[in-house]
């Protein structure tokens, strides 16, 4: 076979890519080698070729970055990668959404966040920089390894090492068209799902990815702390880390909710989807450690659970990445991405920390003592660390139960007839756990903070212990008692977890305000409490007390054995319906790009029907690039102090979201074929189906006039057509109301446009045909025209009508004259019979003298300039005319079509009142504060000692 | 030679020196084991139509059956949806979902419904759609065709 030399294809830059990603691969090694040398040999000479490995390393992660950057902006669709996420049409600021949607560029993104961390450690020049770094290396080696795209063979045995990026759509797939040397001409990429076409889709990964990141670091010190046995020193300087990652991973958690709530229809911000409670359960593990290496900092106690906690976070990662990207979760999740291949190199790159890990552990055994001193139930480190084996109870929990895939894959391993258990309603089933947890993180991080460190003398504090318990557990109670009157409880269990909740908040602010006076150690603890209590409050309000305006009341019509809650409701243009104390109205709707925006509007009625409040909520059809389908719909939610709107459309008539069904429609519609006659009424009898039984409708149609410009919204002029519009009234005999319709049909060149009308309230739709063109079409030589002057303001009854010609007027602007500069036009007004204006337009280009004729169809007056005459002096000026009436041999018969077409002027509509949901998205953001002003204080701590 | 004396020796002096903390992390850690283990009726199994005729909810997987009527009509009702779709066993089945009609719908490769049979039809609480992926499409577009 010939080599094919393809044209067009950029393959240099695939192979600098490629090239960048061993050298990576390489030197990641390198620095991990060089930098255990350094500290396993005391030898400082390996120092300079770690740092220089490491710094190289990544380079060469930026580097092929920026190179899978300029493949995507620029459209090499030789490369898979910008073949499978990108396209012509992707604005521009979508491509870095486009970046990371996809395997390769998440790897990229995270490996990107090591390196930059790395670099910081590196540069403080601090003396955990060789341990620390070498475990990251080792990190950012194995996700390298991800990214190789490399053949290894044993003998016979071959497998592939990752998937590189670079990798060429042709090296990917055999397909006929590669057959073709410029087959690059012929394609176009996928492009990016219109749901990752908004900004959070930028702005949550970097994020989000950045949290996992910097978990690693914690980790990295973990293990530098074992190996190096800096045990107390290691408490001190991983504190800062593990603080911020838990700052910026819950930060990126709460978008990805924030992100769900505002753009996606399930209404919520939290389903309990895998990919959501694998991120979540690092981030457990992680605030679990932080409150561990709290205690040990305190005590000197427990310093080998805070390395645990550290090292369990960070495999959690590495597990959640394996269930996201391996593919197992399929079905389960929405998030999940499509398998890339690489199970096996994850599971090995689990396996391989888990099992290092704990080799680790066993050999440094010796350093950690059992303590065998009582534990104090008095003490604070004994609650709080109560409180971290809680929340490592919730990470476990779920973690089991989102692994459920792979456990049914285990067994159906061993087992092939096993056919795979699935929760049954997940949302019930996790709720149902994690109350309790939350239930228990309320009680314990308030009372926690009341107690004392390593408490020797409990019974001399026990009386401000019990001052301390009363004044929370009373401003709780009736916080409680409040909270609890204005929402409906539904249940004892949610009671129990609003008083805990209250009870933390009460607990934490009055131990920050009156206990500590606002001590910036205590401010950070009390405030991450706080939050956390005011996000469960926001959570029980927001969900228990959800309701739909929506609800149908006349659903189902007992097809339906149950009752199940109707979310749907049904609105037609301009026709409110009321419901849940609600007046609702789909007012308008319009196009901005591709975007079909719908005006809803909302009226709050009192108990008389007056109007309280009234809003508009603008829920969006995605459309498709070509503005031929709809791809999404997109919510529209109010925010007010006290609760959220949220307004999503379910359903649009499929005429109006599809233009292929729309095109079937009209072309299988069956016209019934009328003429209509001047001064004639005809018929027109409409069999409808109404339930069961069949119901006739009868209207009279009438010609009132022809006119002359198309009203019809979709027609736009063009210039050398001809149209014809009979001005139609629609008489409906049986509720006596009087509708006008006015179809278009035109013909321009060779080709016949239709303008037909969908009159929606009678189901009706009319078109004018073809043949009707005839009286449009009047040829100039047919026409007898005749000769007259005008001046300024005279008129002249000519031809049956009186002709007043009004004078000039600027700025002319029709279909068929395009001005050119120098022109110097003007329309002549001439006003028929004291009502019909009709405007021919004269213009002076160069030395020409142009006219263009106006005609007036209703009348069949044609209307032609010929000259101007400026008469003595250059005063006055009188036009000269040449004006023709057309003759009509015959009365109009005019052909159209009627037909029976369902109304498709509606909606279906989802609508949803949270209330109290802001109170959730308040405390988780003082939650982060809280974890924030801990980063700070560590870091101004570690300045000072 | 195996002591078995010093071993329970060593096994019982464990547990009396085992602190309060590690008690309780022993506990916390089977209790969740137990908890996912013993909440049996939180979990079913894929299940056919045959067998979904019980009170509970049980999950279905199924495929649509294109060939039968899909319908939804909002005029009529906003919130009726009813569709035939086969399940495992081969059998064909109509569906009720009180809900719209989903985007794309007819585009599902396969879906999983949650509910139960009543009267010869399957009601579905909730309904979880697989849409072919973009990404598995042997097909490459050709560019100018789609209009």
């Amino acid at each position: 076979m010939q080599e094919i030399q393809y044209l067009g294809e950029h393959l240099v830059i695939g192979k600098i890519g490629h090239l960048a990603v061993i050298t990576g691969f390489v030197f990641s090694f390198l620095a991990a080698f060089a930098y255990f040398k350094q500290v396993n040999n005391n030898d400082q000479s390996w120092h300079k070729l770690a740092r220089f490995s490491f710094s190289l390393h990544s380079v060469m992660v930026f580097l092929v970055m920026a190179l899978l950057f300029v493949i995507m902006i620029n459209r090499y669709y030789e490369f898979n990668y910008a073949f499978k996420n990108v396209n012509d049409d992707l604005p521009f600021r979508y491509i870095f959404s486009a970046f990371w949607a996809d395997q390769e560029g998440s790897f990229l993104l995270w490996m990107f966040w090591h390196a930059v961390l790395g670099l910081i450690i590196l540069f403080q020049k601090g003396k955990w920089e060789a341990p620390v770094l070498s475990v990251l290396s080792i990190v950012q080696f194995f996700m390298f390894s991800m990214l190789m795209g490399v053949y290894i063979g044993f003998g016979e045995y071959s497998f592939k090492l990752g998937s590189n990026p670079f990798i060429l759509l042709r090296e990917t797939m055999n397909a006929p068209i590669f057959n073709n040397a410029d087959y690059l001409s012929l394609i176009e990429g996928n492009g990016l799902n219109p749901l990752l076409q908004n900004y959070w889709m930028t702005i949550h990964p970097p994020v989000t990815f950045l949290g996992f990141a910097s978990l690693t670091i914690p980790f990295a010190f973990s293990i530098a702390g074992l190996w190096t046995r800096q045990h107390k020193d290691f408490l001190k300087y991983v504190i800062s880390w593990a603080t911020f990652s838990g700052g910026i991973l819950g930060t990126g958690i709460l978008m990805g909710g924030a992100w769900a709530y505002e753009a996606l229809s399930f209404g919520g911000y939290w389903a309990w989807d895998p990919v959501e409670n694998m991120s979540l359960v690092p981030w457990l593990m992680l605030v679990a450690g932080i409150h561990i290496n709290l205690i040990a900092r305190k005590t000197g106690k427990s310093i080998k659970s805070v390395y645990s906690f550290y090292v369990i976070a960070f495999i959690l990662i590495t597990y959640s990445t394996f269930l996201t990207r391996s593919g197992v979760l399929g079905e389960t999740s929405v998030h999940a991405f499509t398998t890339m291949g690489l199970e096996n190199q994850m599971l090995i790159m689990i396996l391989f920390f888990v099992f290092g890990s704990f080799w680790l552990f066993r050999i440094r055994r010796k350093d950690f003592k059992t303590d065998n001193t009582e534990d104090n139930l008095s003490a604070k480190e004994f609650w709080m660390f109560v409180g971290a084996l809680v929340l490592a109870f919730s990470a476990l929990m779920i973690t089991l139960s989102t692994s459920l895939p792979v456990y049914n894959k285990i067994r159906a391993f061993f087992q092939p007839s096993f056919i795979g258990t699935v929760i049954d309603d997940p949302v019930d089933y996790y709720n149902k756990y994690q109350l309790w947890v939350a239930v228990f993180i309320g009680l314990l991080s308030g009372v926690g903070q009341y107690l004392r460190w390593k408490e020797s003398r409990f019974e001399k504090y026990l009386k401000k212990f019990s001052v301390s318990m009363g004044v929370s557990i009373l401003g709780a109670t009736i916080l409680t008692l409040l909270f609890g009157a204005w929402m409906d409880m539904q249940a004892w269990q949610y009671w129990v977890l609003l008083f805990a909740s209250f009870y933390t908040v009460a607990a934490n602010l009055d131990y920050m305000i009156r206990l500590s006076k606002l001590n910036p150690r205590a401010v950070a603890s009390s405030l991450s409490h706080v939050g956390f209590g005011i996000m469960v409050i926001g959570s029980l309000a927001s969900g228990l007390n959800k309701f739909h305006i929506s609800s149908n009341p006349f659903a189902q019509r007992g097809l339906l054995s149950e009752e199940r809650l109707a979310k749907n409701v049904m609105l037609f243009k301009n026709m409110p319906m009321f419901m849940s104390g609600y007046k609702v109205t789909y007012a308008d709707d319009y196009f901005e790009g591709n975007n079909r925006i719908y005006d809803i509007k909302f009226e709050q009625l009192d108990s008389m029907g007056q109007p309280v409040d009234s809003f508009t909520l603008h829920p969006t059809a995605l459309y498709n690039n070509t503005v031929t389908k709809v791809a999404a719909f997109n919510p529209s939610t109010l925010h007010t102090l006290s609760k959220d709107i949220f307004t999503y459309i379910a359903s649009i008539p499929q005429i109006e979201a599809d233009v292929e069904i729309a095109r079937q429609r009209e072309d299988s519609m069956d016209y019934a074929a009328i003429n209509l006659m001047e001064d004639k009424t005809a018929f027109f009898r409409d069999t409808v189906i109404v339930g069961d039984s069949t119901v006739i409708r009868s209207y009279e149609l009438n010609l009132m006039e022809v006119i002359d410009e198309p009203t019809h919204p979709d027609y736009t002029a063009q210039e050398g057509e001809i149209s014809f519009t009979p001005k139609i009234s629609v008489f409906d005999t049986y509720y006596d109301s009087t509708y006008i319709v006015e179809p278009t049909v035109t013909i321009r060149g060779q080709a016949v446009y239709s303008y037909n009308v969908h009159l929606q309230d009678l189901s009706l739709k009319f078109k004018v045909k073809e043949d009707a063109l005839r009286y449009a079409i009047v040829m100039e030589e047919d026409l007898d025209y005749k000769t007259y002057e005008f001046g300024m303001g005279q008129e002249l009854d000519l031809e049956g009508h009186s002709i007043k010609f009004t004078g000039f007027v600027p700025n002319p602007e029709s279909v068929d004259y395009i001005p050119e500069e120098g022109d110097e036009a003007l329309w002549a007004r001439f006003l028929i019979d004291g009502k019909k204006e009709v405007k021919p337009i004269v213009c002076i280009r160069g030395n020409n003298f142009l006219t263009f004729k106006s005609i007036d169809k209703s009348n069949g007056l044609h209307l032609k300039p010929l000259r101007i005459n400026l008469t003595e002096g250059g005063k006055d000026a009188t036009l000269l005319m040449s004006i023709a009436k057309e003759i009509k041999s015959e009365k109009m018969v005019i052909p159209i079509g009627v037909a029976h077409a369902p109304r498709t002027d509606f909606v279906v509509l989802e609508s949803i009142v949270f209330p109290g949901i802001n109170l959730f998205w308040i405390g988780s953001i003082v939650m982060l504060i809280g974890l924030f002003i801990g980063v700070w204080n560590h870091r101004l701590r570690k300045q000072v000692s | 030679m195996f002591h078995w004396r010093s071993f329970v020796n060593k096994f019982r002096n464990t547990l009396i020196d085992m602190t309060k903390i590690q008690i309780i992390s022993v506990f916390i850690i089977g209790l969740a084991v137990a908890l996912i283990a013993f909440s049996g009726k939180d979990y079913s199994s894929y299940s056919t139509f045959k067998k979904a005729d019980g009170d509970r909810d049980v999950k279905v997987a199924v495929a649509l059956a294109l060939e039968e009527e899909i319908y939804y009509e909002p005029m009529e009702d906003p919130n009726l949806f009813s569709f035939y779709a086969i399940d495992e066993d081969g059998e064909k089945m109509k569906v009720l979902y009180a809900g719209a009609k989903p985007q794309d719908f007819e585009r599902s490769e396969s879906i999983v419904l949650t509910g139960k049979v009543s009267e010869g039809v399957f009601e579905a609480s909730d309904m979880l759609l697989k849409c072919p992926s973009k990404y598995t499409d042997e097909e490459i577009k050709i560019k100018g065709e789609q209009s």
